[in-house]
């Protein structure tokens, strides 16, 4: 079989729109590592929850208005449990070893699998897209999905907004600050605690916005958390823990490794994944566009 | 008293770095706190803002406890911390420094504060748009002072501002730390070096081994040849 350059593209789009997911999952784990300094293992958890919640909800309103409702209020809805996390349990250990918190975020894990299972079962679940999105573009004999281009298009907003308010925003530069030096945040009479619900509240509205727009693409299923997870870990790991445009060039190349992985050697396309982590954790342990570790305050 | 600290002991886990300290500070003052490396003139700070919570002992500030309140309770009461490791937001612009500083926009009438920090430290704003990162030691110094100047402190803990800073800077330095005891802002400055400190201040505590060994004038001090030699090593 030749590989002809409108099969690269096509590769090349379904490895973008596959980066934009990663990224919309990464950035909520990487901003609430680079601020708070949290791993959030549930990181998973919350895109599980959106995406469930997406189906639950396409399935009540049907027709072309479920979908786009959808969208808004499931990641809304992941949000404020994500809120309720940080205020009732995350914030009781900040100050505490970091073993902790690997503790508690991971049991997070099992807890929210539960309960999904309480109230969706084990069956595998599949949330239908609308017609406006569900067609495929015909473009030099190859068909594309019209929803690689959608997921592209909230990745690339996302990454937009995030950008406006990181750079442009009092509250970006107060995030960017809380980064660096967390004590002085608070010695300049700023209620660090407040910012750090703030930023859950964000992160794990990212997640749950990643698992409603994913859902469609998927067979939604207990474990669905895990499977992006470690993906994603990868990605900042390669990107740099803690900077969100490290997440977005670490899911940028992911993706793309894997789109290219799984035409040739399609076997081993995740491989190419770890191997590059590997690599990058050698001789850039602190990630591409990360810096070097230097004393949190 | 504007602030009275009374009797406090401090730990970090087991080890306790301060013993029994008290210190106070009228309006307008400016204190020095002299001492070695590790005397606890650094704790004494942290204690005060908040950064340390005391395992005994009481602080007020305008006559109100504040033992135990977080950084930015105490800090939104009027008090300034600055750093000596000056933990400067290296990512952000000098000017986007500054304006972090400045937490609430304030009544009308006081002017544009901005610029008053610039008056104070010319430098500061031919370099506004530069990162701050990329400073040197003492312009990161003055960036940390305007810094919480911004957040318009009646009362600012000064820690070993000219640790580590070029003897020509130390003076410019301590020319500006004089303006603002002109301005009327009361100043804790804990200093290793005495000689400048003393000559800005009104008063003086020795602290050695988290012990308080000496409260008075410094005029006093100057001629106590056993303090002066003992423990601050001039």
């Amino acid at each position: 079989m030749g590989f002809d350059a409108s099969m690269l593209f096509v590769q090349f789009i379904s490895g973008l729109s596959r980066a934009m997911i990663l990224f919309l999952m990464s950035s909520g784990l990487t901003l609430v590592f680079g601020v708070m300094g949290v791993v959030n293992f549930a990181h998973g958890a919350f895109y599980m929850i959106g995406a469930y919640l997406a189906f639950t909800l396409t399935e009540i309103l049907t027709g072309f208005v479920g979908f786009w409702v959808a969208l808004l209020i499931a990641p809304t809805i992941v949000c404020l449990i994500g809120g309720l996390v940080e205020v009732l349990l995350l914030r009781r250990i900040y100050e505490k070893e970091h073993l902790l918190q690997i503790l508690l975020t991971y049991a997070l894990i099992f807890v929210f699998n539960d309960i999904i299972k309480m109230i969706w079962g084990v069956d595998l679940r599949i949330v239908s897209l609308p017609p406006a999105l569900g067609g495929f573009f015909t473009f030099f004999g190859h068909s594309f999905p019209v929803y690689y281009f959608f997921i592209i298009g909230v990745g690339g907003t996302v990454a937009l907004l995030l950008w406006l308010l990181l750079k442009k925003t009092r509250f970006g530069k107060l995030l960017r600050a809380s980064a660096e030096r967390r004590d002085m945040v608070g010695l300049l009479g700023y209620n660090v605690g407040g910012l750090f619900t703030l930023v859950f509240v964000m992160a794990t509205w990212l997640g749950g916005l990643s698992g409603a727009v994913i859902a469609p693409t998927v067979r939604l299923s207990l474990g669905m958390d895990m499977e992006i997870i470690i993906e994603c870990f990868i990605v900042v790991i390669v990107g740099g823990l803690g900077n969100i445009w490290g997440a977005l060039l670490g899911a940028l190349i992911a993706g793309q490794i894997y789109a290219f992985g799984i035409l040739f050697v399609p076997k081993y396309a995740m491989a190419f994944l770890f191997i590059l982590a590997a690599v990058i954790i050698i001789f850039r342990p602190y990630g591409l566009l990360g810096k070097p570790a230097q004393a949190r305050g | 008293m504007l602030l009275e600290v009374e009797k406090i002991d401090t730990y970090y886990g087991i080890f306790q770095a301060i013993f029994q300290v008290s210190l106070e500070l009228d309006k307008g003052e400016v204190v020095c706190l002299l001492g070695r490396n590790g005397a606890g003139k650094t704790t004494t700070l942290t204690s005060i803002i908040g950064l340390n919570r005391p395992r005994s002992g009481c602080i007020k500030y305008k006559g109100l406890e504040i033992t135990g309140k977080k950084p930015f309770q105490v800090v939104r009461l009027g008090i300034g911390f600055i750093p000596e490791d000056r933990w400067i937001f290296s990512d952000l612009s000098v000017k986007e420094n500054l304006e972090l500083g400045m937490r609430e926009k304030r009544e009308k009438g006081r002017g544009p504060v901005l610029e008053r920090i610039y008056e104070l430290f010319p430098k500061l704003k031919l370099m506004e748009k530069r990162n701050a990162g990329t400073l040197s030691g003492g312009e990161q110094q003055m960036l940390t002072v305007g810094r919480t100047l911004m957040g318009d402190p009646e009362f600012i803990l000064l820690d070993e501002p000219t640790a580590g800073l070029a003897p020509i800077i130390v003076r410019s330095l301590g020319d500006q730390i004089r303006s603002l005891k002109e301005e009327g802002l009361t100043i804790l400055l804990a200093e290793q070096n005495a000689l400048l400190a003393m000559d800005i201040s009104d008063r003086a505590y020795v602290i050695d081994k988290g012990t308080i060994v000496y409260e008075g004038s410094v005029e006093k001090l100057r001629e106590d040849d056993n303090m002066m030699r003992g423990y601050l090593g001039v």
